[in-house]
């Protein structure tokens, strides 16, 4: 049985080279469906990517109360003391607690690829702010000095904003800033970010209270204490996040869109490109009807022939969605992309290949089977006498 | 025209292949369809923002004076000068997330697509917590005029109750949108008089200029008022906001060019497959309708005929079948309403599209065709 499959399926591929351009509509198609699903959906891999990178489990976050995000937050500064105090907060090698208070403010910006408004955020941050984000890198000019009216910029920022390179002067409510550095961190979200001191920007833009406070637990596992001490603690009406969920959640319900659109752009398209195969693949059926009747007649089963008609189809739509993935993967893979304030590398990630992988099966299983069940079902007889 | 039933004949010689190619086509135009009212949705944006309102932001966010509307009424140039606070909170549930625009009567006057009758505006006015709502969000909740609409908001309040009662004076359409307004417009003063915080700001004015030619002029002019206060202003028309709106977006229109030119590359060997199939079974016919007097250009014709009629009738079901599924999907998502809208003009294209694809793809098929030597053909 297995070795009628392999032999019948060796000898339909070994034909395949006479059907080249019908078996080219199966690869053609099924490649233009990965290419163009991939393609978005490596977009939205990066911008997941960007966000759950900078997330880390063994941080929490701190919100005033019924804030959804950083943004609506507004934390006065008299419970700063409480919280970096609270159970559950690593110190560091001099004994101060790792917990930093962080202001955001919005900078309106020229976007470099059409001169249009953008805008971008500023966090300023404490004396432990740069501790708290391990994958901080000075990599060009230095680091802003507490106290003084200056900048450092993320790399990724520069490539999406003009007025971005360290010399330059952004505008402030209370005048012009000077970027001093330019930092890396590991390509995640921050890297689209200003940083600075946070006094100096709090005084600058009027501000009295914190968007958040980032915490360093002792361990991942200190959670539950931290958060426990910060929301029973009646003085502070704050409410308390693990840094990785926040950030996850942040980005879950427009990673969800982008998703949803490119599954029903690549579904209405592999729709398609189905009954393309449906097509090639009756017509390679037809071009055998003899060789196949042939087949039957000589003792090989049916199943044999379905197999090996199903593998033909399977085989070509893999190789298709396999070039799909190479053409989204040379155009859009580690493109520099910016959505709002964020700034992120679309990403052809290994799962998404096999995302395309499974539809190409999926597409040629169905592309396959009425097919080779017509072969099947042939009748030897009048069959093996068709021209 | 005559030859018409000929064509026809020629398509249905084999039913299961035709009907495959056809749905490929019409599962292809559906996209097409859907994509095309993805972008005719952003060119109706941009469309209806006018070059001749501007919009004055706060630069950092945080709002500004009420009285730069004194300051910016004098900048030559403007006409109308209407301030506007946003009021964010929800009905019933979070979920039901709504910004309500505290303004006053110069709002409408900025905005005449809210179709308000000036009874109704005075109403309003008249009634501290009276307020203006649009047609479909009346709908999406039950509202009608004379109710009672309580929202809660966050803000702090002088009395410190969350609540926020809004009388309905009128439930209005919108004439940029008709069938799709979702304006909860309410009195500057009833915020005002009760927030706890924040009293005589203003998160948005929205002006009116004599001359759209001078919008940028004007814009800078009034930045330059505010540029050494501690309350600078970013000013810019509508249609430039817009268009920052929608780029910031990511490139729509590159993205669904390259989706419609994937599209329609997959459909070129698609029906480029099927007629050099159903070309090569017909060979001997060709022959004889080439013997019996059918010129090389006539055989020519029939086989691209036969590709742009299937192609053309597939790409319009396609097209036909959005245009009719499309409101059904704009009454349950007020969202993609406002992206989707699939102008007739877009037929157009999409149906040039067919024929172009079409030709190309039966183009070798058809040469097979017209080069075909009768005497060979017959003795196969």
């Amino acid at each position: 049985m297995l070795k009628q499959i392999i032999a019948v399926t060796a000898m339909n591929f070994k034909s395949l080279k006479g059907r080249f351009w019908p078996s080219l509509v199966i690869v053609i198609g099924m490649a233009c469906v990965t290419g163009v699903m991939l393609s978005m959906m490596s977009f939205t891999v990066g911008i997941v990517s960007a966000y759950v990178g900078a997330g880390d489990p063994g941080n929490a976050i701190v919100f005033s109360l019924s804030a959804q995000n950083e943004q609506q937050s507004n934390l006065p500064r008299s419970g700063f003391a409480t919280i970096s105090d609270a159970p559950g907060v690593a110190k560091d090698g001099a004994g101060k607690p790792l917990a930093d208070p962080e202001v955001l403010i919005n900078i309106p910006m020229r976007r470099k690829l059409n001169g249009l408004d953008g805008t971008m955020l500023l966090r300023a941050m404490g004396p432990q702010g740069i501790a708290l984000r391990p994958d901080f890198k000075l990599v060009e000019g230095r680091m802003f000095r507490p106290g003084s009216r200056e900048l450092i910029v993320g790399r990724s920022a520069q490539g999406q904003f003009t007025g971005t390179s360290v010399g330059d002067k952004v505008t402030l409510p209370d005048g012009q800033w000077p970027i001093v550095g330019v930092f890396t961190t590991k390509g995640n979200f921050l890297e689209g970010e200003f940083f600075s001191d946070l006094d100096t920007a709090m005084t600058a833009n009027k501000k009295t209270t914190y968007n958040g406070i980032q915490v360093r637990l002792t361990a991942p596992s200190a959670y539950e204490t931290f958060r426990r001490a910060v929301t029973t603690n009646p003085a502070l009406p704050a409410s308390v996040e693990r840094q990785s969920a926040y950030y996850t959640r942040q980005i879950a319900q427009q990673a969800a869109i982008f998703d949803g659109i490119a599954y029903v752009i690549g579904a209405v398209m592999a729709i398609g490109a189905m009954f393309g195969a449906l097509n090639t693949m009756y017509a390679a059926v037809g071009a055998r009807t003899r060789e196949i009747a042939t087949l039957r007649a000589i003792g090989f089963g049916s199943s044999a022939v379905i197999i090996s008609v199903i593998s033909e189809a399977l085989l070509l739509a893999v190789t298709g969605a396999l070039i799909g993935a190479a053409i989204a993967w040379a155009m859009f893979d580690g493109n520099q992309k910016a959505v709002g304030a964020n700034v992120f590398y679309m990403t052809v990630s290994p799962g998404l290949v096999i995302t395309g992988i499974v539809w190409a099966l999926v597409v040629g299983l169905i592309g396959g089977l009425l097919p080779s069940i017509r072969a099947a079902r042939l009748p030897v007889a009048t069959a093996i006498r068709a021209t | 025209m005559k030859y018409l039933p000929l064509v026809w004949a020629g398509l249905w010689r084999k039913k299961t292949r035709t009907i495959l190619t056809f749905l490929s086509v019409v599962v292809a135009f559906i996209l097409f369809g859907i994509l095309a009212g993805v972008s005719g949705g952003f060119d109706h944006i941009l469309a209806t923002s006018r070059l001749d309102r501007l919009f004055a932001d706060p630069k950092f966010g945080t709002p500004v004076p009420l009285a730069y509307q004194t300051q910016i009424q004098a900048v030559s140039g403007v006409k109308i000068v209407a301030p506007r606070m946003g009021l964010g909170g929800y009905y019933k549930e979070p979920k039901n997330g709504m910004g309500v625009i505290m303004t006053d009567a110069r709002f409408f006057a900025v905005r005449p697509e809210v179709l308000a009758k000036k009874a109704d505006i005075d109403a309003m006015l008249g009634d501290r917590q009276g307020a203006i709502v649009g047609v479909s969000l009346a709908k999406q909740y039950g509202w009608k005029a004379g109710d009672k609409i309580p929202l809660i908001s966050n803000i702090p309040t002088k009395d410190g109750s969350k609540v926020w009662t809004f009388d309905i004076i009128a439930v209005v359409d919108d004439a940029n949108n008709p069938t799709q307004s979702f304006w909860f417009i309410g009195n500057y003063r009833y915020l005002d008089d009760r927030r706890a915080k924040g009293n005589g700001k203003s998160d948005r004015f929205l002006i009116i200029i004599k001359d759209p030619q001078r919008a940028t002029q004007v814009a800078q002019a009034i930045d330059n008022l505010f540029l050494n206060s501690p309350y600078p202003t970013r000013s810019g028309s509508e249609r430039t906001s817009a268009q920052a709106n929608l780029r910031s977006l990511g490139d729509v229109n590159f993205f669904t060019h390259a989706v419609i030119g994937a599209v329609l590359f997959m459909l070129l060997f698609l029906t480029g497959n099927t007629m050099m199939q159903s070309v090569r079974e017909r060979i001997p016919e060709f022959a004889v309708m080439k013997t019996v007097g059918f010129s090389d250009g006539a055989v020519l014709g029939l086989v691209l005929a036969e590709a742009v009629l299937l192609c053309l009738f597939a790409g319009l079901t396609g097209l036909l079948l959005v245009k009719a599924i499309m409101p059904l999907v704009a009454a349950r998502s007020q969202n993609i309403a406002s992206i989707l809208l699939l102008p007739w003009s877009s037929f157009e294209f999409g149906l040039a599209a067919a024929l172009v694809m079409a030709a190309i793809a039966a183009y070798f098929p058809a040469m097979k065709v017209r080069r075909l030597s009768v005497v060979d053909a017959l003795r196969r």
